[in-house]
């Protein structure tokens, strides 16, 4: 085994309260991986764990096959990126860069030369000399990134790193962020509530959910079959109508709906919002145009239907759209039949 | 739980040393004032009253302590609105340092100020001499000094600082788009100043007017040097009646005035304070600062930067400028025989004792006197005050922080004469009879020094947060060289600032030490002071020397402690 393998991760805070319930993962060499879930799944108590900064009440962390249980941070050789930086106030920017280089003893002139190509690398090139007490958000995001770098650690590690920034600076340091880390070729571990950020960065991705790994996988597959409710809707997949399966169908409030593979029992049953058309043969469904949002290529309309509630669909934006407030009918084309989940 | 009460007795034994120390040479003294003062109420509080309003000198200096310190508020208020309507709206070349130059002041000992304004105005100063010399006049042909505009203009020169920075900083963080919206509502410009602009700095502006204020009340280096003995505020009253004629139970009476005066304005300066952190959004620089693009903010900016310059820096450089050139005759001489020289005898006099000195200590002596001063009120302040910044750095949200961490900042509303008179209304009997003790300087210093030293520490130990360890150790560094490389420099740097700050407190420090210093062991202020009353070109310039002295100390102090300085500057 070539990169990091966590298997059967517990941690708990207080008794009651499990934060990682039996997480297993594993990452190749050279691999982005980004761990995706709402706040308070338990992802950033996962980075500090393997990081060596918490440890799990149960389970392992192997980095290229060895067992890094009781191994303290400083000799794991992981870089971390923090939330909010945590650069060191009372250094300047070079300094701050150096510091992991300075620990592994490298010598002055190798220092002063990485130092100023990771500098250059995050775009900040020549900000050797300045006060990092200074910096604008964006630079102290560049020189953290640059700090983690600079020692080339065996793993990267990112905690949501572009959290406390503003959409537009995200945008840029995100795109920045993955250049670097592919002309890298960094292992990457990447912590983010975000799936944009997730789905842009990643190799594969995977979506926790309080305190358990709900899915992993390449973020195509991620969002084209979701394994759970859960995961479905966090993607933004919000479809999701109540039913009854029985085999390959289910009977729901707005009529029977094929299913694509064999299941009984109440069910959660997904319309994928690239289904409905504006005329044409299949399932049928009247509402009131509640909403319409031109998002570019496609637009969004979002139907109120009696019988269930809102449920939002993508119209290519070259056709003619309803305005709000209009009664129209959409028809569904479910392919080779819907994916739906048991309601437990 | 165990662990639970383990902790609370650590931190009560951490708040016990300050407070101890407060309770014995805070409260202890200042209870004895008070207790001096109601000892004379036989016939009920108000006999003390009317007999205290019966002396028509403490009338007089109680009416004029209100009268000046009201008339130099108003004039600072004057003065420093437009700097701080400058420093707050407008990005410009040569705005850090002038920035820098307009706190100088501030820090400086009253008697370099007062010693600083005299060698300008006064009637051995450059003007009045220029124009003898000039005119060929026999007596200083302008009376500033002595005045109640030397007074005021020590005052404005003094505090100027505190609006640009209090009104300043806070208008540099005032969204202008409140103001533009006014405007996009059809307020005309004054009419959006008055309606937006004012009530929304009205809460820093009424701070900063206050804290002038009680700066102005307890004012005492400047008027006792400044006023002579025609003008004499409360404080200058305490000091004759406590030391000129011994009456201490009058100066009692007066220093209870003080106290309750003073406290009632601390107060309210307090809760001000408290509703300057209203609601309002923050807005950055970037946003709130423009550039000066019209002729007209040029000019204002010009006039203002020119106005700031002239009244922060002429005094000082008139005072080292003075301190190296001859401009009287000596004693015996009558005229200077080849006009003004540039000399450094002054400063050479320094260790020399002069036969006429009616001191036993020469100035030399004085100096090693007040470092040596100066260096226990570093040890004992940082003492005291390094286990009460931790507790307030940890424990902020702790019932007993937060109770005490106000009874911390209370000596800095307490003039020093009052702290200095207590020491001898209290100290000078059984259980604690100080009064001969050379400790009674170090410990008024480290009374005055203990809140800055505090305020100073506190948020220098906060920005040790533990992310800074975790980010060391994954860089690499084990657990000794996270202590040695993060933990070390940050809490040395905060205690060196510290230090210097103590350090340059009690260097300058005079209220205090002109009521419980020795005169057989004067400190460098005491020394001055005694020099500019006495007659003689030596005498004056050995004073300007010696305020020069501790004017680039001060300086150089200030400089050192910007330059350890790490993270959030100091919370007042």
């Amino acid at each position: 085994m070539n990169g990091l393998e966590v298997i059967e991760i517990e941690k708990s805070y207080t008794p009651d309260q499990p934060v990682l319930k039996g997480i297993r993962l594993s990452q190749q060499k050279g691999e982005v991986v980004a761990l995706l879930g709402p706040s308070g799944c338990g992802k950033s108590t996962l980075l500090a764990i393997i990081a060596g900064l918490l440890t799990p009440d149960e389970g392992e962390v192997f980095w290229q096959g060895e067992n890094l249980a009781g191994k303290p941070p400083h000799l794991r050789k992981f870089g971390l990126m923090f939330q909010d930086y945590a650069l060191f106030p009372h250094m300047r920017v070079a300094a701050n860069v150096a510091f992991g280089l300075r620990m592994q003893g490298a010598s002055s002139e190798k220092i002063s030369q990485t130092v100023s190509e990771t500098l250059a690398l995050v775009g900040l090139p020549g900000f050797e000399g300045r006060d990092v007490n200074t910096l604008s958000g964006g630079e102290q995001q560049r020189v953290a990134l640059a700090r983690a770098l600079a020692p080339r650690p065996g793993l990267l590690m990112l905690d949501e790193p572009l959290g406390s920034l503003d959409r537009a600076l995200r945008a840029q340091l995100l795109d920045d962020l993955r250049g670097i880390i592919r002309t890298t070729h960094q292992t990457t571990l990447y912590v983010t509530h975000d799936q944009e950020e997730a789905y842009s960065l990643a190799d594969r991705v995977v979506v926790m959910h309080s305190g358990r790994v709900a899915q992993i996988g390449a973020p195509r597959e991620i969002y084209l079959s979701p394994k759970s409710a859960f995961v479905a809707r966090f993607v933004g997949l919000t479809n999701l109508v109540r039913g009854e399966a029985q085999g390959k169908q289910a009977n729901t409030p707005l009529g029977l709906i094929p299913l694509k593979e064999d299941t009984s029992g109440p069910v959660e049953v997904l319309l994928r919002p690239d289904a409905a058309r504006l005329a044409g043969e299949g399932l049928t469904l009247s509402g009131r145009v509640v909403e319409v949002a031109f998002m570019g290529e496609t637009t969004q309309l979002q139907l109120e239907v009696p019988a269930h509630g809102k449920l939002t669909f993508e119209f290519p934006s070259s056709q003619e759209l309803p305005a709000p407030g209009e009664e129209i009918s959409v028809v569904l084309d479910l392919g080779d039949g819907c994916q739906s989940f048991l309601v437990d | 739980m165990n662990t639970g009460k383990m902790k609370f007795r650590w931190q009560t034994l951490l708040w016990l040393l300050p407070l101890g120390f407060l309770a014995v040479f805070y409260f202890y003294p200042l209870g004895s004032i008070l207790a001096v003062s109601l000892e004379r109420a036989e016939n009920g509080i108000g006999a003390v009253i009317l007999e205290v309003w019966g002396s028509p000198s403490i009338r007089k200096a109680v009416g004029f302590t209100f009268w000046q310190a009201g008339l130099s508020t108003l004039l600072t208020l004057m003065i420093g609105l437009p700097g701080a309507y400058l420093f707050g709206r407008y990005e410009f070349q040569g705005k850090q340092l002038l920035r820098a130059l307009t706190s100088v002041p501030f820090v400086m000992p009253t008697l370099v100020v007062a010693a600083a304004f005299d060698s300008l105005l006064g009637g051995r100063g450059w003007l009045n001499l220029g124009l003898m010399q000039l005119f060929n006049l026999d007596s200083a042909p302008i009376q500033v000094g002595q005045t109640l505009t030397a007074i005021l203009l020590a005052h404005i020169f003094y505090n100027t600082t505190i609006v640009i920075r209090l009104v300043g900083d806070f208008w540099t963080n005032l969204d202008p788009r409140l103001t533009q919206a006014a405007r996009m509502l059809g307020a005309k410009p004054w009419q959006a100043w008055l309606r937006v602009t004012l009530p929304l700095l009205a809460p820093a502006l009424l701070a900063a007017a206050l804290l002038v204020f009680i700066f102005d009340f307890t004012s005492f280096g400047v008027i006792l040097i400044l006023g002579g003995p025609k003008f004499a505020t409360i404080e200058v009253e305490i000091f004759y009646q406590a030391i000129s004629l011994f009456n201490l139970p009058a100066a009692a009476v007066l220093a209870s005035i003080q106290l309750i005066t003073t406290l009632a304005l601390t107060t309210i300066y307090t809760r001000l304070v408290g509703k300057l952190s209203r609601p309002l959004t923050r807005r950055s620089e970037q946003v709130t600062l423009q550039r000066l693009s019209t002729w007209r903010q040029r000019a204002m900016a010009g006039w203002l930067s020119t106005l700031m310059l002239v009244l922060f820096v002429t005094p000082l450089v008139s005072l080292g400028l003075r301190s190296v050139v001859q401009l009287e005759p000596e004693r015996r001489q009558r005229t200077l025989e080849e006009g003004p020289a540039l000399t450094g005898a002054f400063y050479r006099s320094l260790w020399e004792d002069s036969e006429d000195s009616m001191f036993t200590a020469t100035p030399g002596e004085a100096l090693l006197t007040s470092m040596g001063y100066a260096g226990s009120t570093v040890v004992i302040s940082l003492l005291l005050g390094f286990p009460a910044a931790w507790m307030l750095a940890w424990q902020k949200e702790d019932l007993l922080s937060r109770v005490l961490d106000p009874l911390l900042m209370l000596p800095i509303g307490t003039s020093a004469v009052t702290l200095g008179l207590g020491f001898i209304v209290a100290l000078n009997r059984p259980p604690l009879d100080l009064r001969t003790s050379p400790a009674l300087i170090p410990l008024a210093h480290s009374l005055v020094a203990l809140p800055f030293v505090v305020r100073s520490l506190t948020p220098a130990l906060r920005t040790i947060q533990p992310q800074l360890r975790q980010a060391a150790a994954m860089l690499g560094a084990n657990p000794g060289q996270v202590i040695r490389f993060i933990d070390l420099p940050l809490v040395g740097r905060a205690l060196l600032g510290s230090a210097v700050f103590a350090f340059t407190i009690s260097l300058g420090e005079f209220g205090a030490t002109a009521l419980v210093g020795r005169p057989d062991r004067p400190t460098v202020p005491m020394m001055i002071y005694r020099y500019l009353g006495q007659p003689g070109a030596l005498n004056y310039g050995r004073a300007l020397a010696l305020s020069t002295i501790l004017m680039l100390a001060t300086a150089a102090g200030m400089l050192l402690i910007e330059r350890v300085r790490v993270g959030e500057g100091a919370e007042f």
